[in-house]
């Protein structure tokens, strides 16, 4: 055979986006990381008002409105310019539960990403995209019909980022654990197709403990003053009060931009400092385990050690949620518990199948010793008979971006090069095709 | 490294969305570091041949993603490396060739070949891939064949061919790979080996006896090799030449894929070689078949109580769509429109709706039970042909065995009394069924002989492996003919006692035998009787004066007999048919 044959591989230059409730990856098929990650949150500011530098001049989309131009918003995207401290710009998120929401917001993203992370035009490379297994139909259909309308794309194709990921893991039957940003779900896999009626998610997710850190912070009267406002600071001893000078120019933020820049600060304490038991939280045996020194951008430190197994404790025995208000508590599933329940609700043929191969993905996990504590739990749940084989990557990589990577590996498959919804298949039988096609 | 300090290092990291220009103005700073720093930072997004078009007018390297020509070997991430053992982009040949003609240019023909030689087999193929480009200072900026040419001539690098053909530069047609062109011609070998090994002739000296002198002088090789190579001589001639082939060159090329209905055309990079063959995957676009039915057939053949005609044909929708896969295909049944079914509802309706269209649809005769039953009767009575078979030739075996063991005793003993000629023929003619496993039977003694001293009456002592039975047998024989158990044991009592115990045995053996021959031949006579009434089947009877007690005494006749009966059992001939009822 011809050695275009070599690994099964054919690349034809597509591009694969990663849509996630934290950021958007995208990047070429058959790289193995993607170009960009673009954070999902956009910031919007009333045109005119803007105090931009001016270098970021270039990179403002204009809003143009046809209809009546009164006022014209001015957008900000992706990590760099969204962390200057500009006036009025409010942050908003163009994800809700999963699936794009805001499709004009989606769209300058889109436009960005193509104008400035690919620098290339959108009709040159066909798009396979990634997609929430809950997506629902009409969802899918508008998203094909912006690419192909508005972006004009070659080919485009949906996938279900549960397989994507299991994919990415070598397995095309799998039970795909995502710990993501807004929640956690167990999304059982076979030979490629989820099986939709086993889907089992849960709104524990990395927001959710942000909200924990967030609120033991506040109780352990900690300063979270982000470092934009920080002008200079000085030593000091630890667990004694920072002495830190502010900025005195600072423009007048809005408070959902100072959420997110609060938010940071906390989601980076939360990467550093916490830590899940192997075994359910005790107290005593944890007590015995070195604490973590974390300094805070005030210049405030201390030593933190209970805590930061008490807190995510929380994903795999939401009973240790403290009520307040009666908004989370015991109702919620555990980690464990959704792994469980997900594949007793599959036929009982594959469930050895998908206990074999249980596959940990989503920045959520990253938290120490996540995978570690789920096999312990499952290893206890699940009936003897079956063989369990949890399977994480271990690069930071892998499992950051493991459906990006999937998506990658995917669109550069040479049999897959016949499953592309085309422009011309689109032409002739519209939007509606989505469904068939894209499984 | 004089023009690495004249350089200018541009950086385009894309989420400053600016172009920071960092410029090396010291002398003798070295570039690399920066190189490093650039690595180990992952959020810096390095940008190159893009950019390189831009900015031709500033004398800069730039340094692409995933390659540094100037960081020393083994420093660039293992990603990076592998990253770009990936990609190869179009036209980053012209980037390497600027590169080693500014190097020409400034005289540093030592830094050209070994920055080449070390991208070359570091990156390689990746190498074009080095998003490094020179200041091209020349006022014509054409390209320099003459000192490109001189470059890689200094080179003298495995893959040199390959530059030479990026570079466009001629040269003659290179014969394909084979042994020989790695190795070196074998004419010229061949040619060394037989000077080498004619031999000279050098003299023995006079009175040297020839052993010493072949350990002297053996021949004039000297000590023969340990393990025998076709390499030739020494190192000399082995080094390897590899790389000569011309390099097959690949092309952004569109192509549609057969396995698609639509025909949309992509771009895919292929091989010129193959530039309008077939799309090589659209063979494996394989489809499991569903079967179909029109209207008629449906109302005719396929209602059933419980299945509306739309949940059916959504049935096979969802087949067709999922390749029977009934897990997937019960997960995404409509439950909207129909009721719930479990997997074992949508796989008992598919495969009755299956079989009941290929009943219908089929115009030969049905495969109906009748053959089936008709088979497998069949194939019962052949595995009881094939058991009796087997049991008649383990019989027949064990039978042979005795009359060797027979035969073989008695075998002295009648070569004395000369046997006639005509029983001697019939002996030769008799069938041997397998004389190979044959043992002798009887009582095998011990042989005594050097195993230092014994006691004689040890060598009566009968064997542990003849059974407790037979031995029993034995002492009852003895005791009727009034011999002694344990006689005096003299060297002829001794072996005439041994050779009567086991003949005894051998007897004992033989009546088992006759008996079973005996009842089995009357079960077959009473076989045939019966299924041919008024028949009766013609035994040669044996006479009285030839029972068994009369081997000892006439063994020749009674031999003849046995084996009369053996053929009569064993030759396939004869009654076997009665077997297969």
């Amino acid at each position: 055979m011809t050695s275009g044959m070599l690994y099964g591989g054919d690349e034809i230059g597509a591009l694969v986006f990663d849509i996630g409730h934290h950021s958007l990856r995208v990047g070429y098929a058959q790289e193995d990381s993607p170009k960009a990650e673009i954070p999902a949150v956009v910031g919007i500011a009333e045109d005119g008002n803007s105090n931009a530098v001016p270098q970021t001049d270039k990179m403002e989309i204009d809003d143009k409105m046809p209809d009546n131009n009164v006022t014209q918003n001015k957008y900000f995207i992706d990590t760099t310019i969204l962390h200057v401290a500009r006036k009025g710009m409010e942050v908003t998120s163009y994800m809700k539960d999963g699936m794009i929401e805001d499709w004009d917001l989606f769209e300058k993203v889109l436009d960005y990403t193509y104008g400035k992370s690919i620098q290339s035009q959108s009709e040159l490379h066909p798009v396979l995209m990634s997609e929430a297994p809950w997506n629902i139909r009409a969802k899918r259909e508008k998203l094909t019909e912006i690419m192909f309308e508005k972006y004009n794309v070659p080919a485009f194709f949906l996938v279900k980022n549960a397989v994507l990921a299991a994919f990415a893991n070598g397995r095309a039957t799998a039970l795909v654990v995502d710990s993501g940003a807004t929640h956690t779900s167990a999304v059982p896999v076979q030979d490629g197709f989820v099986l939709t009626q086993g889907i089992v998610k849960s709104p524990l997710g990395g927001d959710f403990i942000s909200m924990q850190c967030k609120q033991y912070l506040q109780d352990q009267d900690i300063d979270l003053t982000p470092s934009y406002m920080i002008a200079s600071k000085e030593m000091v001893k630890e667990r004694e009060k920072p002495r830190y000078v502010k900025k005195k120019v600072i423009p007048e933020v809005t408070q959902s931009w100072h959420n997110y820049m609060t938010k940071k600060v906390i989601q980076d304490f939360q990467i550093t400092a916490l830590h899940i038991s192997e075994t359910p939280y005790d107290e005593k045996s944890v007590s015995s385990i070195p604490s973590v020194h974390y300094e805070f951008p005030t210049g405030y430190h201390q030593d933190f050690g209970n805590e930061r197994f008490h807190i995510p404790e929380a994903l795999f025995d939401p009973s240790v949620v403290p009520m307040r208000g009666g908004v989370v508590g015991n109702t919620m599933l555990g980690v464990g518990h959704i792994v469980t329940t997900s594949v007793g609700m599959c036929d009982p043929d594959v469930r050895p199948a998908l206990y074999g191969s249980v596959v940990v993905t989503g920045g959520n996990s990253f938290i120490q010793g996540f995978p570690e504590r789920l096999n312990r739990d499952l290893s206890m749940r699940i009936p003897s008979s079956m063989r369990l084989k949890m399977i994480s990557a271990n690069g930071c990589s892998e499992r950051r971006f493991g459906a990006w990577i999937g998506g990658s590996i995917l669109a550069s498959i040479g049999t897959f090069q016949q499953m592309w919804i085309s422009s011309q298949e689109y032409e002739e039988a519209g939007k509606g095709q989505v469904d068939r096609k894209c499984p | 490294m004089a023009i690495i300090n004249s350089v200018l290092l541009i950086v385009l990291a894309s989420q400053m969305e600016s172009i920071t220009v960092e410029e090396n103005v010291e002398p003798g700073m070295p570039s690399y570091p920066s190189c490093q720093y650039l690595y180990e930072h992952d959020a810096v997004e390095l940008v190159g041949l893009e950019v390189a078009g831009c900015l031709q007018d500033l004398p800069a390297v730039i340094l692409g993603q995933p390659f540094d020509p100037f960081a020393p070997v083994g420093r660039t991430p293992p990603a990076a490396r592998r990253r770009g053992a990936l990609v190869l982009h179009p036209g980053s040949n012209v980037c390497l060739r600027q590169l080693m003609e500014v190097l020409w240019e400034e005289g540093e023909l030592e830094e050209a070949r070994d920055t080449m030689a070390s991208c070359l087999y570091e990156y390689y193929p990746a190498a074009f891939e080095a998003v490094a480009v020179a200041e091209w200072s020349s006022a014509g900026s054409a390209p320099v064949p003459a000192a490109s040419r001189a470059v890689l001539q200094g080179l003298g690098f495995a893959v040199m061919g390959d530059v030479q053909d990026i570079l466009g530069l001629e040269r003659p047609p290179t014969p394909e790979l084979t042994k020989e062109a790695i190795l070196g011609s074998s004419d010229k070998l061949k040619k060394k080996q037989m000077q080498m090994s004619t031999p000279k002739v050098s003299k023995r000296p006079e009175g040297m006896p020839r052993e010493v002198f072949a350990l002297l002088c053996n021949d004039s090789k000297g000590v023969p090799p340990v393990f025998p190579t076709d390499t030739g001589q020494g190192y000399k001639q082995t080094k390897a030449k590899l790389g000569m082939r011309k390099v097959r060159p690949w092309k952004w090329m569109p192509f549609t894929n057969p396995g698609r209905t639509d025909g949309a055309v992509f771009h895919h990079w292929r091989r010129v070689a193959d530039e309008g063959k077939e799309y090589p995957f659209a063979k494996f676009n394989k489809k499991v078949p569903v079967p179909s039915y029109t209207d008629d057939e449906y109302n005719q053949h396929l209602q059933t109580s419980g299945w509306t005609k739309e949940e059916t044909n959504h049935l096979i929708d969802l087949a067709k769509r999922f390749d029977l896969r009934f897990i997937v295909m019960k997960d995404r049944w409509d439950r909207e429109k129909f009721t719930d079914r479990s997997v074992e509802d949508l796989k008992e309706r598919f495969y009755t709706i299956q079989t009941t269209l290929i009943k219908v649809r089929s115009t030969s005769p049905p495969e109906g039970k009748p053959y089936i039953e008709e088979e497998q009767s069949l194939v019962t009575e052949y595995r009881r042909i094939e058991a009796r078979k087997k049991e008649r030739d383990k019989k027949t075996q064990d039978l042979q065995k005795l009359i060797t063991a027979a035969d073989s005793q008695s075998e002295s003993r009648r070569i004395e009394k000369k046997l006639p000629k005509k029983k001697l023929q019939q002996q030769l003619a008799r069938p041997r069924v397998d004389t190979v496993a044959v043992e002798s039977t009887g009582i095998k003694f011990p042989d005594m002989k050097g195993s230092g001293v014994s006691v004689r009456s040890q060598r009566m002592k009968m064997p542990a492996n003849v059974g407790q039975k037979k031995i029993k047998g034995v002492e009852q024989l003895l005791q009727e003919l009034g011999v002694e158990l344990n006689p005096m044991p003299t060297e002829e009592i001794c072996t005439h006692f041994n050779e009567l115990r086991s003949d005894m045995v051998l007897l004992y053996e033989l009546k088992a035998a006759y008996s079973t021959c005996e009842f089995e031949l009357q079960t077959l006579r009473h076989q045939y009787e019966s299924l041919c009434p008024g028949k009766t089947l013609d035994i040669p009877v044996l006479s009285d004066n030839q029972t068994v007690s009369s081997i000892e005494n006439d063994g020749g006749k009674q031999k003849v007999n046995l084996a009369e009966i053996i053929d009569v059992v064993g030759s396939p001939g004869t009654p076997n048919s009665t077997h297969i009822i």
